[in-house]
């Protein structure tokens, strides 16, 4: 091996030292800053002692005041209109207001009762006592095919666990079948997460468009959550304020797993406003 | 060398085909909490409150997205007592502490109710209440209408005119003060504004052909409203006061209901230019006005948009009967959250209050829009309710 040989393959073993440190060393140094952080509590609610005088005092116009006119003068006052003399059964056709919505605004309820009070024969004619009859047939039928779900379920449960059985008396304790294991394993600890918060999150109310909102969390081997942080808002204030009270409430999850190594792991969560995607 | 050098690159490519491995362990876990395709309505029991308290928690309670449970399956226990002034904590099942915990004196059993259930709703989904936000409607006394206002179920309810004339479609200025409407008064549709703590009332519209359907900006400047004085009916905007005039609207089919968006730039009104009824746009300052696309919504009326600008909802007419439905302001797919006509949003953007029919009669109904759940103002009135808008 030449000199320069030798040297390129102590450099590379260098750099592979470095790479393997970093790799090592990196996630461990990361996760003991995500410790610093704290859970941000809201305090939500703010004390109530100046307790309300009625918002609303209503003093309805006197009336007198009915008749005199308003003080200010309109601002295109047109006679000709004010002084035609019209008597109180005017106001129940007013044509603009008809124009403008499809039901008449003053009196004359037209379109609705009329078809409301058309389908009433047709319930009399529905009214039949024959129909419980088909009901409770139905209901029986519908036991019996429960009865033969759960049947097939057991069945289906039984023969499941023969092959169980069968496969695990044919394999050795080797270690290809931790790892899928263990996979599976930290898959349902992240379902277990991903129940807390759904149980824990209520929606605010209507939200156009699919805000989300990324949130770490970094949980203790034990099953408390050390810390929960928004780390990229939503953009919808109501968002990001449910999901920071549902953060707040969740402060337990559940031990880790065999498969789950460490004293302590971050998740990142996304905390979606709509799952219709 | 180069025998090193492709073993160092192939190194380098298999640690970082480890990193991607470590990244994709690491993928983000999804919570969707429309997971089931319906949002979840708030899981809560309540114990030691009786009476007009109850029934007035509950109403506010359940307008706003919450459901009586048992107490296994609460998250929030609501215990409390309203024996000589409300007192009222909630426990967290989850958190397992107390996160709210309050004692109310003062106003009068109602306004304490509705305060707690305020800080309930605040407390548990950092959104704020709407208890004691209060409501304007038109009630019917015999051939006429008159204004009336309440607190948003109905109770402590006041007539605003007495005029024996036919007043309606009002909307509250934003500070709640004021009511602007339209009345016959003077035998002809006028538009006024009227102080409700002083009783003045001024007009704002008095021109040739119909004024009406006031609609008072976010800023509490300037009103839009339809007038017909140039023929066919247009939407139009002024001052306040009435002064300022300026026609939006120049097209010869009939224009109706205008709304402002919460950012005061935009009103959204009904036009039937295309022949049919539908929701249409247009700058409060003047500009082109384009259509707000209502898919599965013919015959789209009354919008009104909500105040954190999310959505519009507005009435659809099929056949002989009515729906609420929602948009977004941009258009697009129509929602139809219940049967009733001319909703209006209240301050927390998710409840509405509508008109419906209940035994023949039209009255006033408040609905939680996520939930789709509806309930009836508990207090009724004598005559038929209609055209409510909530205020502040």
């Amino acid at each position: 091996m030449g000199k320069l040989k030798r040297s390129f393959v102590a450099g590379s073993f260098v750099l592979h030292a470095v790479i393997i440190a970093l790799l090592v060393l990196g996630p461990v140094l990361l996760a003991k800053r995500e410790e610093k952080v704290q859970v941000i509590d809201l305090i939500p609610s703010e004390i109530v002692d100046q307790i309300l005088t009625p918002k609303v005092a209503i003093t309805p116009p006197a009336p007198t005041q009915t008749k005199p006119k308003p003080k200010p003068a309109p601002p295109k006052p047109k006679p000709v209109k004010i002084t035609k003399p019209k008597p109180k059964p005017t106001p129940p056709k007013p044509k603009p207001v008809k124009i403008t919505k499809p039901k008449p605004k003053p009196a004359p309820p037209k379109p609705k009762p009329v078809k409301i009070t058309k389908p009433k024969p047709k319930i009399k004619v529905n009214l039949k006592p024959t129909v419980r009859r088909p009901d409770s047939s139905r209901v029986k039928a519908q036991q019996e095919a429960a009865e033969r779900a759960r049947k097939a379920d057991a069945q289906r449960q039984q023969s499941l666990n023969k092959s169980l059985n069968r496969l695990s008396s044919n394999l050795s304790g080797s270690t290809a079948v931790k790892a899928p294991l263990g996979r599976l394993a930290s898959a349902n600890y992240e379902s277990l997460i991903r129940r807390k918060y759904m149980d824990a999150t209520f929606h605010p109310g209507a939200i156009s468009g699919d805000p989300v909102a990324k949130v770490r969390i970094v949980i203790a081997r034990g099953g408390n959550v050390l810390s929960a942080r928004i780390l990229n808002s939503s953009g919808v204030v109501s968002w990001d304020r449910a999901v920071q009270k549902s953060l707040d409430r969740v402060k337990h999850i559940g031990p880790f797993p065999k498969a789950i190594s460490g004293a302590q792991k971050t998740f990142t969560l996304n905390f979606n406003s709509r799952s219709f995607k | 060398m180069n025998k090193s050098f492709r073993y160092s690159l192939s190194v380098l490519v298999a640690l970082f085909g480890l990193g991607k491995d470590l990244s994709q362990a690491q993928k983000a876990i999804d919570v969707d909490v429309f997971d089931s395709g319906e949002i979840k309505a708030i899981p809560v029991y309540i114990e030691g409150f009786t009476g007009e308290v109850l029934s007035l928690l509950k109403f506010d309670l359940f307008v706003q997205g919450f459901e009586f449970v048992d107490k296994a399956k609460a998250q929030f226990i609501l215990k409390g007592s309203n024996a000589g002034g409300v007192s009222g904590a909630v426990y967290d099942q989850l958190k397992r502490e107390f996160i709210l915990n309050k004692r109310y004196q003062g106003g009068n059993l109602r306004m304490q109710g509705h305060t707690f259930a305020n800080n309930v709703v605040e407390s548990i989904t950092g959104s704020p209440g709407i208890g004691l936000s209060k409501i304007a409607f038109r009630q019917f006394h015999g051939r006429n209408t008159e204004i009336h206002v309440a607190d948003f179920d109905g109770f402590n309810a006041k007539q605003v005119t007495r005029d024996n004339s036919i007043s309606a479609g009002p909307d509250w200025s934003p500070d709640g003060g004021s009511l602007f409407y339209y009345s016959y008064l003077k035998n002809n549709p006028d538009i006024y504004s009227h102080n409700i703590r002083t009783g003045q009332r001024r007009i704002v519209a008095r021109y040739s052909g119909s004024n009406i359907s006031p609609s008072v900006s976010p800023d509490g400047r300037r009103v839009a409203m339809v007038l017909s004085k140039a023929g066919s009916p247009d939407i139009w905007v002024a001052n306040v006061n009435g002064s300022g005039l300026r026609r939006l609207t120049t097209t010869k089919a009939a224009e109706s209901s205008p709304c402002w968006s919460p950012d005061g730039r935009f009103i959204c009104f009904v036009s039937r230019v295309s022949g049919r009824s539908g929701l249409y746009k247009i700058p409060a300052n003047g500009g082109a006005m384009s259509r707000i696309k209502t898919i599965y919504a013919s015959n789209a009326t009354e919008p009104d948009w909500s105040p954190d600008g999310k959505a519009i909802a507005f009435t659809t007419q099929r056949g002989g009967s009515f729906d609420i439905c929602i948009v977004e302001p941009s258009g697009g797919k129509a929602k139809v959250v219940a049967s009733g006509e001319d909703p209006s949003w209240a301050l927390n953007s998710r409840t509405l209050i509508f008109t419906n029919r209940s035994s023949g009669k039209r009255v006033l109904s408040v609905l939680d829009v996520p939930t789709k759940r509806v309930k009836t103002l508990p207090r009724r009135f004598q005559g038929n309710c209609s055209q409510a808008a909530w205020g502040n």
